[in-house]
């Protein structure tokens, strides 16, 4: 019971972060076609930002907004610049965006010089609570519950409010809603922001578990694609399963199997896949 | 662009061209440069078979490649097998291994499948790490040995260096031979209409696991030349990184002309320890290069010599019209 | 054939860089007096160990500042490299450094998986290499290459010191390990256990979070806190930041003790801040080492930079340190003169006296030091010093 409780926890606190980093990868890949494989890199420069102005203002919610604006900021920079041949064919993205990875993480090595960082919790989130029966970090139970609301908000915004209305019509048909009088532009420009900037928010929210260092960029993108296409790609249901599907299966893995645990987390990736090539919840023809 | 067969003679002439440059006397750092720098040439020319002509674009291509090394290190370290009998195991076991896999992996595409791939490569990583003292674990397996060819002493640079250039010639002829056959040309057909050429009766799936398959022979013959230059297998061998460098090369050296992949392959190797050995910003650098690339040559490496004639072509009076040339498939 | 022809035309090209080196190729070093000494060090300077190769620069580069660039009558050139911590770009920078840059030996490395290619190939090439940090134990083993010596310890040799320790001297006896699941982590464990179950302790918990891991939820769970009295870690950078902060999150500390090689805390300690308040740990350098080479050196280290030094700066300053001792006593830097001098090393360094054992491994003082809180953070005090630690050493040798 306790190692039940305990690991479907663990598997949670993981699954929410990776909910906040898949969530942006696949609104951006739904809508425009792009795997931005310099998420993971946005993640990485948002959380150092984060930690920088967390250490100057001693707030964890400045840092948090701090990181995501900067890396929303870069993601709208990027997009802006290379609009063209994001929207180029799929092996130029690769080498665009793995580009883009490569020289920020370099970047972040020169600015904050490498040394591995942490962000702490905010003090009223320090500490641990007893959760049937097992003493558990309140920070990771308020991540999971941070998950669950924003993937609740989410959905909302994306099913029922006008904006979201105006995004999915630009996935579903490009040139209808363009026609419509839809600034197709602009949404992609402000979706491929919103997109960064929730990587950046998640390397500031997930410091406090993960903490910050040099390399970390690529592991956590290898996670995102692989929830991100598990879950279906372009479906943020998907997205949102997905995660937690991952995270759940990485925890009792990494508890039970410790040595074999990328077979664990990897083989039923495969299998997922090649039983449903689109995804959990992917529409068939998104490729 | 049409294909032409390729003929012994022109065969002859290449290979006699890699001689001549191979009989030049380099000093031991250019020569080592030169033997890893085509390994990895060769290597990414056996992808763009998969990512070029298939259009399957794999993050796992990487996994190939090290399995034939590891193959080659446990055979001479761990079970005391001739070298050359210890290469072939490398090889035909990686080959095994990608015919087990494909039937499986060419279920899926795009995106799904550089995804399958990935975490097939991420497994297989997974198993080297975690292999305990069989495999060395995260340290690898040093101390693989060179072989000799009957009188002929591998264990040299220079001697070596030669033999990685007879085995590139082979691998790549033989990759372009391929690409020239009806196989290769239906691949090709099957990468730009699948539906019309199952409809004209071709086995799609077939030719698909064809693709993977000689991609992931091609990738274990330099996997294998590889762990023999360097003496030494590890995770680093086969994890992603390496997956993402060889389909970098391709697509940098321009999808399915075969030589690009090469030149990039190559290319990038020999920069990326240039520059690694003269600033510390050397990611920036290739980052920068990789985005300078995709803006000013969305085709590639390959795209040069197109272009190139297009200028002339242009800079005289009432050409060829541009319009014919500017469509890329 | 125009495909074909365009092959051979890019291999052309390829080599064509090539022919420039030529001239490089005709010269070779010579050994003249006034020549300078040219030593090739590759530490990481990207990837997760820039952090720790930077560090161990700085010391090589302090040391040499110190006297000057000068051995005897010749300057000393340092030629820096990028190992990234891969031995495959290890490997080749090696190449470059031997075959292009001519330098007349090898040192630094930071992670034990570049050592034991790194030490093959100085085998192959006849090229003495000093190892300052990476701790393969096998590189200093049994098949040991006599051109190979290390200066810092081997993975266990200050985990041995402190098994015995933990149980003879804290008087605790129920340890859990945590170690990610590597050959460093092995080796260490290992050590650590033969001595502390020697002196009559006993594991009872042993965690192996994969490589790299950071987020320990899993595995801390797995641990019966009131069933240990001890927990040993061997985590580092990153990993070891997050494991403090975690444990303290858990509830696991402050109530049980922490023991851990010195690598723990090396580089996070101010960023571990209170958290890290009690820890043991076990090493070959402290700032808290009171002889006056290591003044000497911890000024010099300020003139430079804010701070204590912390144990990679140290032993990238002792690796250059015995380089440099064995090149004046050698009067040479060719390679067998400096191999016997090395081998010969007897030498007081900022860390205390240092000897090879006949593996090339470095015979050291071990520091057992314990995280105290001070005025403005936190600082490491000695609490016990072991003299002439060798790679398998016990408490009765």
């Amino acid at each position: 019971m306790h190692f039940l409780v305990f690991q479907t926890l663990n598997g949670l606190t993981t699954g929410a972060l990776l909910f906040f980093l898949a969530s942006g990868l696949t609104v951006v890949f739904g809508l425009m076609r792009i795997l931005n494989l310099a998420h993971g890199a946005l993640f990485l420069f948002g959380g150092f930002v984060g930690y920088t102005i967390g250490e100057r203002t001693g707030s964890f919610v400045l840092a948090a907004v701090a990181g995501a604006l900067a890396a929303g900021l870069l993601g709208l920079v990027i997009q802006q610049a290379f609009s063209r041949t994001l929207l180029g064919s799929p092996f130029n993205q690769v080498l665009l965006t793995l580009g883009i990875a490569f020289a920020i993480g370099n970047v972040v090595l020169w600015i904050w010089g490498g040394a591995p960082r942490l962000i702490r919790p905010p003090e009223v989130l320090n500490g641990s609570v007893a959760v049937a029966g097992v003493f558990y970090p309140i920070y990771r139970l308020f991540l999971i519950g941070l998950a669950l609301l924003a993937g609740a908000l989410l959905w909302i915004f994306w099913e029922r409010s006008r904006i979201g209305a105006v995004v999915r019509a630009c996935v579903d048909d490009r040139p209808m809603a363009a026609a419509m009088g839809i600034p197709v532009d602009r949404v992609f420009a402000a979706v491929f922001a919103v997109g960064a900037a929730l990587a950046g928010l998640t390397g500031v929210l997930g410091a406090p578990v993960l903490g910050l260092s040099i390399g970390l960029e690529f592991d956590v993108l290898l996670l995102a694609v692989v929830v991100v296409v598990v879950g279906g790609i372009g479906s943020l249901t998907g997205a949102f399963v997905g995660s937690m599907a991952v995270g759940l299966i990485d925890a009792f893995g990494k508890a039970r199997f410790p040595e074999i645990s990328y077979f664990t987390l990897f083989a039923p990736v495969i299998l997922i896949l090649l039983l449903r090539p689109n995804g959990l919840f992917g529409r068939a023809g998104v490729e | 662009m049409a294909r032409a067969r390729i003929s012994p003679g022109a065969a002859v002439v290449a290979i006699g061209a890699l001689l001549a440059i191979a009989s030049w006397p380099l000093d031991a750092y250019w020569t080592g440069l030169l033997t890893q720098a085509v390994i990895f040439g060769g290597a990414a020319v056996g992808l763009d078979i998969l990512v070029g002509f298939a259009g399957m674009a794999s993050l796992g291509h990487g996994a190939f490649f090290g399995l034939a090394g590891y193959g080659l290190a446990l055979g001479t370290l761990r079970w005391g097998v001739n070298p050359w009998l210890a290469a072939g195991i490398g090889i035909v076991g990686s080959t095994l291994v990608a015919l087990a896999f494909a039937p499986l992996a060419v279920r899926v595409r795009g995106l799904a499948f550089l995804t399958v791939m990935l975490a097939f490569g991420q497994v297989v990583w997974g198993l080297a790490t975690r292999g305990g003292s069989a495999t060395g674990g995260e340290n690898g397996l040093p101390g693989v040995p060179r072989p000799s060819l009957g009188p002929w002493d591998l264990s040299g640079a220079e001697a070596f260096y030669l033999f990685t250039l007879l085995m590139a010639v082979a691998a790549i002829y033989a990759v372009v031979r391929f690409a020239g056959s009806a196989v290769g040309q239906s691949l090709i057909g099957v990468r730009d209409n699948e539906t019309r050429m199952a409809a004209l009766g071709y086995d799609v799936r077939r030719l698909r696991i064809i693709a993977f398959v000689v991609a992931a022979t091609v990738g274990a013959v330099f996997g294998a030349l590889s762990a023999a230059f360097n003496g030494f297998v590890g995770p680093g061998s086969l994890d992603w990184r390496l997956s993402a460098q060889l389909l970098l090369s391709v697509v940098v050296g321009g999808a399915g002309s075969l030589w690009g992949p090469f030149v990039a392959g190559a290319g990038l190797h020999m920069l990326e320890t240039y520059f690694a050995g003269t600033t510390q910003r050397w990611p920036l650098v290739l980052g920068l290069l990789y985005i300078v690339t995709v803006v000013l040559l969305p085709g590639g490496i390959a795209s040069l010599p197109r272009l190139w004639r297009q200028r002339r072509r242009s800079a005289r009076p009432a050409a060829t019209p541009r319009s014919r040339s500017a469509s890329e498939s | 054939m125009r495909r074909v022809l365009t092959f051979a035309l890019a291999a052309l090209l390829l080599a064509g860089g090539a022919v420039g080196s030529l001239q490089a190729a005709a010269q070779t070093p010579s050994a003249a007096s006034g020549e300078p000494i040219r030593i090739g060090v590759l530490d990481p300077t990207t990837g997760s160990f820039a952090v720790f190769g930077e560090q161990v620069n700085d010391g090589i580069r302090l040391y040499f500042d110190g006297v000057g660039d000068q051995i005897g009558d010749r300057p000393v050139e340092l030629i820096f490299a990028d190992s990234a911590g891969d031995p495959q770009q290890t490997l080749e920078q090696a190449r470059r450094l031997v075959g292009q840059e001519h330098v007349d030996l090898l040192m630094g490395t930071v992670n034990s998986a570049v050592a034991p290619p790194l030490a093959e190939f100085a085998g192959q090439q006849q090229i003495p290499l000093v190892l300052t940090v990476a701790g393969a134990r096998d590189v200093t083993g049994e098949n040991r290459n006599p051109y190979v010596f290390r200066t810092g310890l081997a993975n266990g040799q200050q985990d041995r010191v402190l098994g015995w320790y933990t149980a003879a001297k804290l008087g605790k006896t129920r340890a859990a390990t945590f170690a990610w699941d590597f050959l460093v982590g092995e080796e260490r464990v290992a050590g650590f256990t033969e001595t502390f179950t020697a002196a009559g302790g006993e594991i009872v918990a042993q965690q192996k979070p994969p490589l790299g891991t950071t987020d320990y939820g899993p595995f801390i769970g797995q641990v019966d806190p009131s069933s240990i009295d001890v927990v040993y870690a061997f985590f580092a950078g990153p990993g070891a930041l997050a494991f403090v902060q975690q444990m303290h999150q858990f509830g696991l500390l402050p109530n049980l003790e922490l023991v851990a090689p010195d690598y723990f805390t090396a580089g996070v300690l101010d960023q571990m801040g209170s958290d890290a308040v009690g820890t043991v740990q076990a090493g070959g350098y402290t700032a808290a080492i009171d002889s006056p080479e290591n003044a000497a050196f911890k000024e010099a280290y300020a003139a430079a930079h804010e701070g204590a030094p912390g144990v990679y700066v140290a032993e990238g300053y002792i690796g250059a340190q015995v380089v440099a001792d064995a090149i004046a006593r050698a009067g040479s830097a060719e390679a067998q003169p400096l191999l016997d001098a090395l081998a010969a090393a007897d030498l007081t360094t900022a860390a205390g006296p240092l000897t090879f054992d006949d593996r090339g491994q470095a015979v050291r003082t071990v520091y057992v030091t314990r995280v105290e809180a001070t005025a403005d953070g936190v600082a490491q005090t000695i609490v016990e010093t072991v003299p002439e630690v060798g790679q398998s050493w016990t408490p009765a040798s």
